[in-house]
């Protein structure tokens, strides 16, 4: 093992390994709080209860989603475990990235690399949800591996053994969470411009490098497509992708995404953050550009970074749903082209760019964490507030008159609450829901929510309500008494059915659904 | 100044290394040392401090001596846990480097001390907040008296002796159970002896007379102090003190030879198949080392018997407690909790054995035997932090689970038009519901687990002191039962007729002396059939 490391370069030294340690505290402290509060996301209410099965991430083709799990943890959502273990992995990931673009090495080159990166706030998109914390953050140590060992096959002897290697993790990695293709992209696009820039390489030796980069994530690319086809997962939003038709318009409208991806402020990333990252970028690109003295090579540097700008949408590109501006997405793509440019800045010379990189690097460094402290603390709250509903919610059941806790109820939420938005009083272009709005208290998870605290099952979770259930006295009750969360009619029990409703526009959705039973 | 240079220098060759087992308990159970949860029994004790004698009533004359002298007699979020961790697994560097005195690689020491302290018989001893810093600091306190006394055998075997003495005393007044401790190290200690340090009769006598001296005096002494304190009432004769006749221990050998080895395969909540076949594993592993080195180097009858007596008493030993005491098969605790399968003894006995075999196996020539152990090691160090963090996460959703369900029905209460605020209730509550088996997957043939898993956080039998915990003023008094002459209409007719289990409306009932609360349809029954013998009794009624 250790003979197979040192020739793929891969054995930390010294500087290395402190690097790690360094980062690896920087990025724990940046996450305490989230670390040290154990909260959970609104997909998580089954599997806190339960455990997470090989077969979870089926259904919407995610096949390899939860073998991190099994194999690390039982398929058990860990408090603490979960946190360390995806930021170790993030650590790794991050530290073979920068010696996959060459960074110049230094310990404190390396650790700001590292520790920037890894604490922009993309990264807590992958923190909500707890049951693919360490899977997705897992996939970037095995995207940068992929790359790191495409890279090394065409001067190495075991060219099909390495391919093999770069194609699992490729497939595995896609297999877990597709849009990590933005990863793979942007970082090639970043490891050609630095091949191109620093060490001189003309383009037929930047192809003959990299082809096999290509063909890996091609095959690996055609497995997964394989692998979609025989397991046949439901046909959920986030499989669908463009059709060919499609793809000369959407590559117009995706230039401008990714362009406007420089600017567009998100929740906890706002436009002071976004400007200072904005002016980082900007000083790496020209700094690149001053390096060769012909023209057609700076014309071509440019086209390289367009390029890789726009590779940072190709999710967006190639899938129907809309993936602008999504935080967990542009985790995989965005932040890393801000990865890049750090690295960059890091490595330019004459030193002045070395120096300017250290500084701002660490500025959005503490920004980073102050951003993550400041999101953090809102989600705790909102999280605290929101159960706090949940818990009254219960009460105001087990008080209810007709309730009996021996029965087996039908049970509906109507609409849902999210507070996390009531802490926060940024201002932000483009919601992202994963940072701030999507409720604990998900309407689909009702059933679930509402017995994750109770003593006894009284939900029947196989039925929905049934279209019986909607008698004169409930679609009266709803069409004209009930009102929202907190009113005493926001709660409904009869013999059978129990409805919650949450709010005024779940509740007029409610009333339209109703309607089309008792027209 | 020479001495304190030596010493620093000490600690720069090695002995640091205790602070890698201390970092893996800390994040092993971080949700319960950064979330301050507690046990049924440690209401009280959180509000008013615990006083030395406050353990007196079951003989543990010692129990608070400690938390007295480091923590004022108060139960101190993430201190109480963390001063135990830090004893616990100095105990285990110290026993491994001072009184086994094996010489292992950086790493060994860092994997096999890390792999033996974070084994999840700790869980039990974490449950209770007021005695959490006494009972996993008593290993310390043993590792010390072992220490003493291997060091009688050395040179000045007196004042060594009486070091020894009363180290363990004072550990044994604190728990009785961490006897398992001394005997395990004790018999690990004379198979090294004999078979590797190959010590003649004569020395491995001498050794274990020291030993031997030491568990008598300290027994002696204990029974001693335990009728001392029960001739004058200040402790109880309770079933986890009466020491077991003669008789008793002779035939009770068997079983619990037998209760040793099944200790290896009787899996409990937390103490998964897999966890005990690696255990079993480390175990023949070694038993292999111990044979194959015995008919090496020996090859006569005696020696063979000699270590086949010492095998056996370690048996023995890792239930030594469960062997001392007399059975009470009648006591409701002792079917629930059987004394030798109790995790909290386990504690003080199967790290200790599995720490040894470790250490033991390393020490040995053939490769393929190491490889296994530190493969092994590895694995049980893994599947240790996964389960203690599993532990944890259930502990802390148990916890919160029926801290909601407390805040519920005493809102019910206050909510009761019969409710007066400056009244003092007594409260009868009829039933319990422990919730942390709701959040864990049980595993077939999984056994026992009372208070790992199935103990809840509030008894019935102390109300008081949970109702009044989070109440602005205290409205529930100490006490449990229905005075007879109290007794009204309405109670009857609520009691006899109307009670139904919680949440119904008529799970609660409120007049001006009494809260009764029916939390669960066995708690209710109980309580209707107690009443119906109250009620009709005419000797009460009179």
């Amino acid at each position: 093992m250790k003979e197979f490391l040192k020739k793929l370069n891969l054995l930390p030294d010294k500087t290395d390994l402190k690097a790690w340690l360094i980062s690896f505290g920087i990025i724990n402290f940046a996450f305490l709080y989230h670390t040290l509060n154990f909260m959970w996301g609104n997909h998580d209410v089954k599997f806190i209860k339960e455990e997470l099965l090989l077969s979870s991430g089926l259904f919407e083709g995610r096949f390899t989603q939860f073998i991190p799990y099994r194999l690390l943890t039982s398929g058990q959502i860990l408090p603490i475990l979960n946190n360390l273990l995806g930021f170790a992995f993030l650590t790794i990931g991050l530290w073979i990235l920068a010696k996959y673009w060459n960074i110049k090495k230094s310990l404190i080159g390396y650790v700001l690399f590292i520790s920037f990166v890894a604490t922009q706030p993309y990264t807590l998109s992958w923190m909500y949800f707890t049951f693919i914390t360490i899977s997705c953050l897992l996939w970037t140590l095995l995207a940068a591996l992929g790359l790191f060992i495409s890279e090394r096959i065409n001067a190495s002897h075991h060219k099909l053994g390495l391919c093999c290697l770069a194609i699992l993790c490729f497939y595995l990695t896609l297999g877990g969470y597709p849009p990590i293709i933005n990863m793979f992209f942007v970082c090639l696009g970043g490891k050609i411009i630095i091949c191109y820039v620093f060490e001189q390489k003309s383009l037929k030796q930047l192809f003959h490098i990299h082809k096999f980069t290509i063909l890996n994530i091609i095959i690996a690319a055609i497995l997964f497509k394989i692998s979609l086809f025989i397991l046949n997962p439901n046909n959920v939003y986030n499989l669908e992708t463009e059709s060919l038709n499609n793809l000369p318009h959407k590559f117009i409208q995706t230039i401008s995404i990714s362009f406007k991806q420089f600017f567009i402020t998100v929740p906890f990333m706002e436009i002071g953050y976004k400007l200072c990252l904005a002016i980082m970028s900007f000083i790496a690109i020209i700094g690149t550009l001053f390096i060769p003295s012909k023209a057609t090579k700076k014309i071509l540097i440019l086209c390289f970074w367009i390029g890789t700008i726009w590779a940072t949408a190709l999710t967006t590109f190639l899938v129907v749903p809309h993936t602008e501006y999504v935080s967990r997405i542009d985790f995989y793509g965005f932040g890393f082209l801000y990865a890049l440019v750090a690295g960059i800045l890091l490595t330019l010379t004459p030193k002045i760019y070395q120096s300017f990189g250290v500084i701002i690097i660490a500025f959005l460094l503490c920004l980073n964490i102050l951003n993550d402290y400041q999101a953090l603390k809102i989600w705790k709250q909102g999280h605290d507030a929101e159960f706090q509903i949940l818990d009254n919610v219960v009460e105001r059941i087990e008080n209810h008159p007709q309730f009996d806790a021996n029965h087996q109820y039908r049970f509906y939420q109507v609409g849902d609450i999210s507070l996390r938005p009531n802490y926060y009083n940024g201002s932000f272009e483009f919601n992202d829901v994963f940072l701030l709005t999507i409720p604990y208290l998900a309407m689909w998870q009702g059933s679930n929510l509402l017995e994750f605290y109770t003593l006894t099952t009284y939900i029947d979770h196989k039925l929905p309500l049934l279209p019986e259930d909607i008698t004169p006295e409930v679609y009266d009750f709803f069409m004209h008494k009930a009102q929202p969360w907190p009113h005493p009619n926001s709660v409904y029990v009869n013999q059978d059915i129990i409805i919650i409703v949450y709010n005024q526009i779940g509740l007029d959705d409610f009333k339209n659904i109703l309607r089309t039973l008792r027209p | 100044m020479l001495e304190l240079k030596q010493d620093i220098n000490k600690i720069k060759t090695g002995n640091y290394l205790w602070i890698v087992p201390l970092i893996i308990l800390c994040i092993s159970f971080s949700p319960l040392l950064f979330n301050f949860i507690w046990g049924n029994h440690d209401w009280l004790p959180l509000i008013q401090d615990n006083h030395l004698t406050s353990g007196l009533i079951e003989g543990r004359f010692s129990q608070y001596l400690l938390l007295k002298l480091l923590l004022m007699g108060k139960i101190l979020p993430i201190l109480n846990i963390i001063i135990g961790f830090f004893f616990y697994s100095l105990s285990l560097y110290c026993l491994g480097k001072y009184y086994f005195k094996f010489q292992p690689t950086k790493l060994s020491t860092v994997l096999y001390t890390s792999a033996a302290a974070s084994l999840p018989y700790i869980i039990e001893i974490l449950y209770f907040h007021f005695i959490t810093l006494s009972l996993l600091s008593w290993t310390f306190i043993i590792t010390l008296s072992l220490i003493a006394t291997q060091k009688a055998t050395e040179k000045s075997f007196i004042p060594w002796e009486i070091c020894g003495f009363a180290l363990l005393y004072i550990a044994l007044g604190g728990y009785p159970g961490c006897i398992n401790m001394y005997v395990t190290a004790v018999c690990c200690r004379l198979i090294q002896l004999r078979i590797v340090k190959q010590l003649s009769y004569t020395q491995l006598s001498k050794h274990i007379l020291a030993h031997a001296i030491n568990l008598i005096l300290a027994l002696g002494l204990l029974k001693i102090t335990f009728d001392y304190l029960q001739q004058n009432h200040l402790m109880m004769n309770m079933y986890n003190s009466q020491a077991a006749s003669p008789i008793e221990l002779i035939q009770k050998l068997p079983t619990i030879i037998q209760a040793g080895i099944i200790g290896f395969t009787e899996t409990q909540p937390f103490l998964s198949i897999s966890l005990k076949e690696v255990l079993s594993i480390i175990f023949i592993i070694f038993l292999i080392s111990v044979f194959t080195q015995t008919f090496k180097t020996r090859k006569n009858m005696g020696d063979i018997l000699l270590i086949l007596i010492l095998i056996l008493g370690l048996l023995i030993s890792l239930k030594f407690s469960a062997w001392l005491i007399s059975n009470n098969t009648d006591n409701a605790f002792a079917k629930l909790d059987p004394s030798t399968s109790m995790v909290r003894t386990d504690f003080y006995s199967y790290p200790i054995l599995i720490l040894f075999c470790l250490y033991f196996i390393q020490e040995q020539k053939k490769q393929i035997l190491k490889n296994i152990s530190f493969i092994c090691a590895v694995f049980l160090l893994l599947t240790n932090i996964n389960t203690n963090l599993n532990f944890s996460k259930i502990h802390l959703l148990g916890f919160n689970a029926e801290n909601k369900l407390l805040e519920r029905i005493i809102n019910r209460l206050e909510n009761h038009p019969q409710y007066l605020t400056n009244n003092l209730y007594t409260i009868i509550q009829a039933g319990e519901i422990p919730l942390r088996p709701q959040y864990y997957q049980k595993k077939p043939n999984e056994k026992y687990g009372y208070y790992t898993l199935n103990t809840p956080y509030s008894r019935h039998w102390i109300a008081f002191e949970y109702y009044n915990f989070y109440a602005p003023q205290n409205f529930v008094q100490e006490g449990t039962s229905i005075k007879p002459e109290e007794i009204t209409p309405e109670m009857i007719t609520f009691l006899s007729t109307q009670m139904t289990p919680w949440p119904h409306p008529y799970s609660v009932y409120v007049d001006d002396k009494y809260a009764i609360i029916a939390l669960t349809p066995e708690g209710k029954e109980l309580l209707r059939n107690q009443f119906k013998l109250l009620h009709l009794s005419p000797q009460l009624r009179r």
